[in-house]
C-alpha cells in the first residue's frame, strides 16, 4: 500500500502540492487525473523520491520512502514517462534490461525476461537489436512500458505514458496495459490529464486540482456524484451519459428475459457503450448476452440507475 | 522555373576570377640577391614556365557550365601543375641569378594556391562526394606534393633552402611545438572537463565559470604571457621558458573545453535523464552510461578546436622563451628574414590542418555509435 500523509511541496521545479493525503491499495490501478499544472506529476514523483516533499510523508507498506536510499528505492519501482526517455544509444533489448542489469541479474535471466516482456507487449522479437530511433511512436512507448516492468516491480509509476500517441494506437496500448495489469497484479499509479483515459483504466481515480485532491473514488462515483462543480465540469459535459455507459459492464445491467432466435449477442464483459452502439447498429432494443442463459441487455437496462 | 535549377556556381566563378587576376597582376615569385635583401618580383606571365596560368584559369572558369567533376579535375590539375611549374621556374631563375640569390614565393602564388585549394573543396561539396572520395582527393594531392618534394622539385625555393639550413633545429622545434600544444590541451581537459561536470547542474556556477573563462579569452595572448612572467618567477617555476607558456595555453584552452563539455553533457535528452534517475541509476552511472556516450561526438569536436587553437597559440609562446615553431617566426621577424618567418608559419599551418583532419576522422568514426 502507498500512503500519502498530508504531503506538501511549495517551491522547486514542477507543480505545487498542498496537504494531500491518499491511500493506494496493493494491486490497484490508481489514476491521478487533473488539468496540467495541478500537481499530479509532483505527487507521482514523490513516490520514487524524484521529488522530496516539504512536509508530510510518503510510505510504502508502512515504511517511509526516505528510509530507503533513493537509488535502491527506484530500482524496486517501475517508471515510465510520456516522452518515453529511451536511451538513444542502446538497443531495445538493452533498454528493457536496464534495471535488471543494475540489479546484477545474470545475462541469461535478463535475456529471457526481455523476450517475455516483448511478447507480453506484442513487440516483434526482431526489433530487439534496433535502436529506439528506428521504432514507431507506439513501439517506443511499448518498450518504455516493458522497461518499467522489467524487474517485476511491485509498483509501477506511469506519467502520461500514452499521451503522445494517436488515438488508435493509444486505445490498443490501453487495452494491452489493462490486460497486463490484470495478469500481473502490480500496483500502478498512473498520471493523465485525459478524463476518458482515467475512466477507462482506473480502478480508482483521484481528481487533483491546484495541488489538492478534489475527489477520490471509483469511476462510477466520480460520474454519478461529482464532489463539486470543478469535478462535474471535468467529468461531465456533452458526453457525460456516454462516459457513464462506458465504465459499466453488460454483466452489471443485464436482466432476465428472452429474445427471438437470430438476435445478435454481446459479451457480458463488454461495456454498455458498446451495447448501445450495437443496438443502434442493428435497430434492436434488446440483445442476447453471450454465455449467460436467459439474460438479455435492453435499452431500459441501459437507462436504469446503476446498481 | 528551369533557370533556378541550374544557378551559376558563384564560388567557382569568384575563385576562378581571383586566380585569373592573381596570375595577371600579382608577383608569382620574387628573386632576391640574398636571404635578407628585398628582391624583384615577377608576374606569372613574365616567366616562360608560368606563362600558361591565365589560360588555365580561363579553363577553370569554363567548367562552370559543366558537371562538377570537370571543375574538380580542372582545379586539381591547375593546383598540381602550379606547384610543379613554380618549382621548375625557381630553378630556372636561380640559375640565371647570383650565388646567394633566393627565389621567394610571391603573393600571386599564394593567392592561386589558396584559390585552387578552395576550388577543390567547393567542387567536392558540389559533387556531394562520399567521404572516401574526399579523402582520396586530398590524400592524392598530399602524396603528389610529397613526391615532388622528395624528387627535389621544390629544392630551389627559398623556404626549402631555409629548411635545409635549419633542418635539425626545425625538427626539434616541431617536437617542442607539438609537445607544448598537446600538454596544454591535456591539462585543459584534465582541469576543464571535471569543472564543467561540476557546474553543469548549477545555473549560477555555470554562468560564473563561463564569465571568468570568457574574460581570460579576451586578454591578448602576448599580454597574458607577459602577465605571467612576474608571478611565476616569484613562485620559483621560472618566469620564462615552458612554464608560463604552458600555463597561458592551458588557460586559453579551458574555455572551449568547458563549453564543449557542457554542450556534450546537454546532448542527452532530458527525458532520458529523467528516466535514468527514475529507474535508479546512480549519478555517476547517469554520467558514464548515458551522458558521456551520447556526448562523444561533441567532445571530439571540442578536442579538435582545442588542439587547433593550442597549435596556433603555441607560436606566441616563443616570446617568453618557450621552444616551438614560433621561434623561427620571431627570429625571422627580428632579422628581416622572411623565409624563416615563412618556414615557421607554414609548418604551424600544416600541423594545425593535420590535427584538424585527424580529429575530424575520429569524429566521423565515432558518430554511428551514438
Amino acid at each position: 500500500m502507498i500512503e500519502f500523509s498530508n504531503v506538501s511541496k511549495r517551491f522547486g521545479q514542477g507543480e505545487a502540492v498542498d496537504g494531500v493525503s491518499l491511500q493506494i491499495a496493493s494491486g490497484e490501478l490508481f489514476v491521478l487525473v487533473g488539468p496540467s499544472g495541478s500537481g499530479k506529476s509532483t505527487l507521482l514523483r514523490m513516490i520514487n523520491r524524484l521529488v522530496e516533499p516539504d512536509e508530510g510523508s510518503v510510505r510504502i507498506d508502512g515504511k517511509d520512502v526516505r528510509d530507503t536510499p533513493a537509488t535502491d528505492l527506484r530500482r524496486g519501482i517501475g517508471y515510465a514517462i510520456q516522452s518515453v526517455g529511451l536511451f538513444p544509444h542502446w538497443s531495445v533489448a538493452r533498454n528493457i534490461g536496464t534495471v535488471p542489469r543494475l540489479l546484477g541479474w545474470s545475462n541469461d535471466r535478463i535475456e529471457a525476461r526481455v523476450q517475455e516482456l516483448m511478447a507480453m507487449l506484442e513487440l516483434d522479437a526482431g526489433i530487439a537489436t534496433r535502436l529506439p530511433a528506428e521504432l514507431s511512436g507506439g513501439q517506443q512507448q511499448r518498450v518504455g512500458v516493458a522497461r518499467a516492468m522489467a524487474a517485476t516491480p511491485a509498483i509501477v509509476l506511469m506519467d502520461e505514458p500514452f499521451g503522445a500517441l494517436d488515438p488508435v494506437t493509444r486505445e490498443k496500448l490501453q487495452h494491452a496495459f489493462r490486460r497486463i495489469h490484470a495478469d500481473t497484479g502490480t500496483t500502478v499509479v498512473f498520471v493523465t490529464h485525459d478524463m476518458d483515459e482515467a475512466l477507462q483504466l482506473g480502478d480508482r481515480i483521484a481528481f487533483i486540482d491546484g495541488g489538492h485532491v478534489r475527489q477520490c473514488g471509483t469511476p462510477l462515483e466520480l460520474l454519478l456524484s461529482p464532489a463539486d462543480e470543478v469535478v462535474r465540469g471535468f467529468v461531465g459535459g456533452a458526453s457525460a451519459g456516454l462516459r457513464l455507459l462506458s465504465v459499466r459492464k453488460v454483466r452489471d445491467a443485464m436482466t432476465p428475459g428472452s429474445v427471438a432466435d437470430g438476435t445478435p449477442s454481446i459479451n457480458a464483459d463488454a461495456d454498455l457503450r458498446q451495447a448501445l452502439s450495437m443496438m443502434v447498429d442493428s435497430r434492436l432494443r434488446t440483445l442476447r448476452v453471450d454465455g449467460a442463459d436467459g439474460q438479455v441487455i435492453s435499452l431500459d437496462g441501459l437507462l436504469a440507475p446503476p446498481r | 522555373m528551369r533557370w533556378t535549377e541550374r544557378t551559376w556556381p558563384l564560388a567557382l566563378l569568384a575563385l576562378g576570377i581571383a586566380g585569373l587576376l592573381a596570375s595577371l597582376v600579382l608577383n608569382a615569385v620574387v628573386v632576391a640577391p640574398n636571404r635578407l635583401l628585398t628582391g624583384h618580383g615577377y608576374v606569372s606571365i613574365a616567366i616562360p614556365t608560368l606563362r600558361w596560368l591565365p589560360l588555365a584559369w580561363l579553363v577553370v572558369l569554363a567548367t562552370s557550365r559543366l558537371p562538377a567533376a570537370a571543375g574538380l579535375a580542372a582545379a586539381m590539375s591547375v593546383l598540381s601543375a602550379l606547384l610543379l611549374a613554380t618549382g621548375l621556374a625557381a630553378a630556372g631563375l636561380l640559375a640565371a641569378a647570383g650565388e646567394h640569390a633566393r627565389v621567394q614565393l610571391g603573393a600571386g602564388f599564394w593567392c592561386m594556391v589558396t584559390a585552387a585549394v578552395l576550388l577543390v573543396a567547393d567542387r567536392l561539396r558540389e559533387l556531394k562526394a562520399r567521404p572516401y572520395l574526399r579523402l582520396a582527393c586530398w590524400t592524392g594531392l598530399a602524396l603528389l606534393v610529397v613526391a615532388m618534394a622528395a624528387t627535389g622539385v621544390f629544392d630551389r625555393l627559398s623556404v626549402v633552402q631555409e629548411f635545409a639550413l635549419q633542418r635539425t633545429r626545425f625538427i626539434t622545434a616541431v617536437g617542442q611545438h607539438l609537445l607544448l600544444a598537446f600538454a596544454a590541451a591535456a591539462a585543459a581537459v584534465a582541469l576543464g572537463a571535471p569543472l564543467a561536470m561540476a557546474v553543469a547542474q548549477r545555473q549560477g556556477g555555470r554562468g560564473a565559470t563561463l564569465a571568468v573563462l570568457n574574460l581570460v579569452q579576451t586578454i591578448p595572448s602576448m599580454a597574458l604571457f607577459a602577465l605571467l612572467v612576474a608571478p611565476l618567477a616569484w613562485l620559483g617555476v621560472g618566469g620564462t621558458g615552458n612554464a608560463p607558456a604552458l600555463v597561458a595555453l592551458t588557460a586559453y584552452a579551458l574555455l572551449p573545453v568547458v563549453r564543449y563539455t557542457l554542450a556534450g553533457l546537454a546532448t542527452a535528452p532530458p527525458a532520458a535523464l529523467d528516466a535514468a534517475r527514475g529507474m535508479g541509476l546512480q549519478p555517476w552511472q547517469v554520467l558514464t552510461r548515458v551522458q558521456l556516450p551520447l556526448g562523444l561526438p561533441v567532445f571530439a569536436a571540442g578536442l579538435r578546436i582545442v588542439l587547433v587553437q593550442s597549435i596556433g597559440l603555441a607560436a606566441v609562446a616563443a616570446l617568453v622563451g618557450a621552444g616551438g615553431l614560433g621561434r623561427f617566426v620571431f627570429l625571422g621577424l627580428g632579422q628581416g628574414a622572411n623565409d624563416l618567418v615563412m618556414l615557421g608559419t607554414l609548418a604551424i599551418i600544416v600541423l594545425a590542418l593535420a590535427a584538424d583532419g585527424a580529429c575530424r576522422a575520429l569524429e566521423r568514426w565515432m558518430e554511428p555509435r551514438a
